[in-house]
């Protein structure tokens, strides 16, 4: 493949990989509010911290596989390292 | 088609350079002379273009440019260099001295260099001269000219500093995304936002300052300099012979302009 492709497509890749750990986060700080505000009602705050919990590693093991599927299709990044 | 893949390029390098060149990435341009003529003479210019250029920006409306009118005018040898700007300018600094090296010591005729930075180029060279403080190169450079280089940094990319900064006070993970999205900037462009360059202007070189201002009219030409740099920070904050101001130039303009090389022809033959 023509270096400058490559390049590109490695560059895709890092912006895929950054972006997605933005994302990532400002998705567990915006969900961070209403579980919290859930959580102090003494009722319900067990099952809310179980949703909660469930919540945050649904996320992060979503995120988790777009950046795995991202690196399985040209390669690890330098970035990586 | 060449020339407008390099300038995206070079754009690229210049936005983001400092990754592409930390994760090693394909489209990291390598510091280099452009088209080197096979021997040079016994006097050569190097010009060092400014952020987000080529050496292409250089060349004049009639495709001359100050690198081959010196050539003609004064026999100087014009080398063009293209690096990428988005890195650190020590960094860029430090290859440039490396680079000088390898061509004092490949062609032993030279004996006399000029270096001609524009806008960020002239930081560059700055940064080349202390890292080539035992070099066998320096010596031989007796004179040095800026052209629009922000010797005192750049308003504008200090108004992104405070923008990011405010940005990213405000407690939203929104408004914190959009604030690291703006920090997306490369350590060459950050670095146009320090108010004193960290090497001082070297006393065994002669300096010639050229800075250049959108209006004629001396307080807005105070206030907006050449739109991107300020006279203050162009000039170096010095007074004296050794610097000199045009009005009615753009920035982007500076470095292709034929009454600016006129400044640099009368600096020279006085």
């Amino acid at each position: 493949m023509n270096p400058k492709w490559l390049g590109l497509l490695r560059l895709a890749q890092d912006a895929v990989d950054h972006g997605s750990r933005a994302i990532e986060k400002v998705h567990l700080q915006s969900a961070q509010r209403p579980f919290f505000v859930l959580e102090q009602i003494p009722a319900i705050a067990g099952t809310v911290q179980l949703v909660h919990v469930l919540h945050d590693a649904l996320v992060t093991t979503t995120y988790s596989a777009v950046r795995l599927v991202n690196r399985s299709l040209i390669g690890p990044s330098h970035d990586d390292d | 088609m060449g020339e407008a893949v390099d300038f995206a390029l070079a754009i690229l390098n210049g936005a983001i350079g400092d990754h592409l060149a930390r994760t090693k990435n394909e489209l990291a341009l390598r510091m280099q002379f452009v088209d080197p003529g096979p021997s040079p003479s016994k006097r050569v210019v190097i010009l060092v273009h400014g952020l987000m250029c080529t050496e292409t920006s250089w060349r004049w409306v009639n495709g001359s440019d100050y690198g081959r009118q010196l050539e003609r005018e004064f026999g100087f040898t014009p080398y063009y260099l293209r690096y990428n700007s988005g890195r650190a300018i020590s960094d860029s600094g430090n290859e440039l001295s490396a680079l000088l090296s390898t061509l004092v010591s490949e062609h032993p005729q030279i004996k006399e260099i000029i270096l001609l930075g524009f806008s960020m180029g002239g930081l560059v060279i700055r940064a080349a001269c202390h890292a080539g403080r035992d070099s066998q190169w320096l010596p031989l450079v007796r004179q040095a000219i800026y052209v629009g280089t922000p010797h005192r940094g750049a308003p504008l990319e200090r108004f992104g500093r405070l923008v990011t900064k405010v940005l990213e006070a405000v407690p939203d993970p929104y408004t914190k995304l959009i604030a690291s999205i703006a920090n997306v900037r490369s350590l060459g462009v950050k670095a146009l936002g320090e108010r004193e360059h960290p090497v001082p202007l070297l006393p065994s070189i002669e300096h010639f300052l050229i800075a250049g201002t959108l209006s004629d009219g001396p307080l807005l030409a105070l206030l907006f300099g050449d739109s991107m740099v300020s006279i203050a920070s162009a000039t170096n904050g010095s007074v004296g012979p050794h610097f000199k101001i045009i009005s009615g130039i753009a920035h982007i303009d500076l470095s292709r302009r034929p009454e600016i090389y006129t400044l640099i022809e009368e600096w020279l033959r006085r």
